[in-house]
């Protein structure tokens, strides 16, 4: 017996001793789980460490060669060969995708950031210091891998710095606005964000050419128009020993910017508008350059019927279809001989009305009472312009009808550098009846310049290199395209631009070209 | 009924119908200027001959009147009359045309010769028997796009 008790007194207090403890222990642990739980402090985490060890095993056969301090395609990409993305392991979000897929996203505290310029460099430089910039890695569902991907926070004003705790892809409060660009590992321009107080307001999508030379986005914008943006890079390096900023410019990148509001628009799911499908290989690694390949659809576009009275006519006819093969023709408008409801432009041979000088103008784009729009070209001229004087004022009068649906659109289009809504073009160029054409003369002009030289030297090969041979004395590397600007200036009259260049030294040149130089330019479209 | 379509048919090829024609005297010389084309030279060996333009002192760089071709079978032609002979063909006087007549002009399809300000405004205009070159030009009215 005495045994029994001697053995129940000692037990007893022993027993309560490490419950106590255990009580403890529990009730400490809880409130530990609970201060962690938001920002995901994993850095010692079992998952953290699996990331990082796959990173670390596979980081080398992410980089692209090395190719020099930095390297561009003819599409404009932002490619750098490498540079430093080494992770902060000790700041990293935990978060899924909605479809499940498991993201850890984590600081890059590297000394280089890239970042987009429209301003000063000043500027570029405060928004250095506030952008953010991380790798986050997205688990495979199936396969023992986390592809990478590197975001960058640009926001575009004090008020929306956020610290890293405060900020990653799937949490961005409603009071930040700026730019979330994605890029692959490899630097490949991934996708874009345009975000206004929370608000996704367009896509962004690097510039590709699909088969045919049309220009082509995402399929998930196939809804909506598009604009191309030019966007200037920078590179700002931070020199620790003498605390300075070093800025590096970059080559330009071009990309479309597009609205928000088709079937994948805002909140359609993980990642804005990337959608993973099983058996994607993206994002591919390993260097390969051309590894990011954006689906190829063309953008909607104007589609223009050609009235009986210019396919009647061989040689009108053969001059529309070449310039209907001009890249920057094709990327805003498509020709058909075929008439249908589809058809909201119509190019036809008629009579025009008199200009300015009381005499009848080439060419006239007007907008119908129905919304459509209509195209004619002076039928008493047909017979005395040559192929390429033709071509000219069709490519003027699309322009006309270009800006027209750009301005319906909210800026959308093409077109380059194009205010984003009415309000804006107005108050660029005016809203008076020469708005079209300060826009054209300011803006537009090295393109249509570029466009008809094109023209002339694809199809008309034969008259180019005479002409080119006869105008040495006035061109003496070979005729450029101030010439084929020039034959647009006239076109331009009432506009400040067109005053600038009366009084500028290009414009003994223009007349000229306009006196003498197009005497040669007789060719007539055959074929 | 054959003999008269072959009969037809030869008159049609052997008396062509000519091309309407036109007479212009530039009789207000001072507001003209008269320039060699720049290719004078270079086209010669294509086809021979003078080519030159005339065109409004002041200063308007879309209306021109224009000798000249590019290929032979593209020749203007020029003529030698003389003065009573020109003023049979019932002229016109570039000072009395407004910029419509010279728009309907261009698009007239007619042969249109000019007496040209170096000849006219000078002392052999009242030489009866002097004899001038006229030219025919063609009107270059490049018309603005609107």
């Amino acid at each position: 017996m005495k045994s029994f008790f001697y053995k129940l007194f000692f037990t007893i207090p022993y027993f309560l001793k490490w419950a106590g403890l255990g009580l403890l222990i529990f009730i400490l642990g809880g409130c530990v789980q609970e201060v962690d739980a938001p920002v995901g402090k994993l850095s010692q985490s079992e998952n953290t460490d699996q990331v990082r060890a796959w990173f670390e095993a596979n980081k080398g056969s992410l980089r692209l060669p090395a190719r020099g301090s930095s390297f561009r395609t003819g599409s404009q990409e932002l490619i750098l060969p490498f540079f430093e993305k080494e992770p902060d392991w000790d700041q990293v979000h935990h978060y899924f995708f909605p479809d499940g897929r498991e993201v850890f996203e984590v600081n890059l505290e590297n000394k280089e950031i890239f970042i987009p310029s429209l301003g000063e460099q000043q500027q570029d430089q405060g928004l250095a210091r506030r952008s953010i910039q991380n790798i986050f890695f997205v688990k495979h569902p199936t396969e023992a891998r986390f592809d990478p991907l590197i975001v960058r926070y640009y926001p575009d004003a004090e008020t929306s710095k956020r610290d890293f705790k405060d900020i990653n892809y799937q949490m961005i409060d409603e009071k930040w606005s700026g730019t979330v660009d994605l890029f692959t590992y490899d630097e490949h321009f991934f996708i874009g964000f345009e975000i206004d107080k929370g608000k996704i307001l367009a896509t962004r999508k690097i510039e590709v050419t699909g088969e045919g030379g049309r220009r082509a986005i995402g399929l998930e914008q196939l809804d909506i128009r598009c604009s191309v943006t030019t966007t200037d890079w920078h590179q700002i390096s931070y020199i620790k020993e003498t605390n300075t900023w070093v800025v590096q410019a970059l080559s330009p990148t071009r990309s479309y910017s597009c609205a928000v509001g088709g079937p994948q628009g805002e909140g359609s799911g993980a990642g804005g508008n990337y959608a993973y499908l099983p058996g994607d290989s993206f994002p591919r690694g390993g260097g390969a350059l051309g590894s990011y390949n954006p689906p190829d659809v063309p953008l909607p576009m104007l589609r223009i019927y050609i009235d009986s009275s210019i396919t009647d006519d061989p040689r009108l006819s053969c001059i529309v279809d070449k310039l209907a093969l001009s890249e920057f023709v094709s990327s805003i408008a498509e020709f058909t001989k075929t008439k249908g409801q589809s058809s909201p432009v119509t190019l036809t041979l008629g009579e025009t009305p008199l200009g300015g000088n009381g005499l009848k103008v080439n060419g006239q784009a007007k907008k119908n009472p129905d919304g459509t729009f209509t195209i004619v070209i002076n039928d008493e001229s047909k017979a005395l312009w040559s192929s390429l004087a033709f071509a000219k004022t069709i490519f003027h009068e699309l322009l006309h009808v270009e800006i027209w649906r750009a301005l319906e659109n909210g800026g959308i289009s093409p077109l380059p550098n194009f205010p984003a809504n009415l309000d804006a073009f107005d108050k660029v160029y005016g809203s008076d009846e020469n708005a079209h054409h300060s826009y054209m003369a300011e803006v537009l002009m090295p393109t249509m310049g570029r466009e008809l030289m094109l023209l002339h030297q694809t199809h008309f090969p034969e008259e180019f290199k005479k002409f080119n041979d006869h105008v040495t004395w006035a061109y003496s590397k070979g005729v450029s395209v101030d010439f084929y600007e020039n034959l647009f200036w006239g076109g331009m009259e009432g506009t400040r631009a067109y005053e600038n260049f009366k009084n500028s030294s290009k414009f003994p040149n223009y007349q000229r070209d306009i006196r003498d130089l197009k005497d040669l330019l007789t060719k007539g479209c055959t074929s | 009924m054959y003999q008269l379509i072959f009969i037809l048919a030869l008159w049609l090829t052997v008396f062509q119908p000519e091309k309407d024609s036109l007479f212009i005297i530039v009789d207000d010389c001072g507001n003209w200027e008269e320039w060699e084309s720049p290719f004078n030279e270079s086209l010669q060996k294509s086809s021979t001959g003078r080519r030159f333009s005339l065109g409004k002192k002041d200063d308007s760089p879309f209306f021109f009147l224009k000798h000249f071709w590019i290929e032979e079978n593209e020749r203007l032609e020029e003529l030698t009359l003389s003065y009573p002979k020109i003023l049979a063909k019932n002229p016109l006087y570039s000072s009395e045309l407004t910029w419509e007549d010279w728009y309907k002009l261009r698009s007239a399809n007619k042969k249109i010769y000019f007496l040209l300000p170096s000849s006219y405004c000078s002392a052999r205009r009242f030489d009866w028997n002097s004899e001038f070159t006229v030219y025919e030009m063609y009107i270059d009215l490049t018309l603005p796009d609107d």
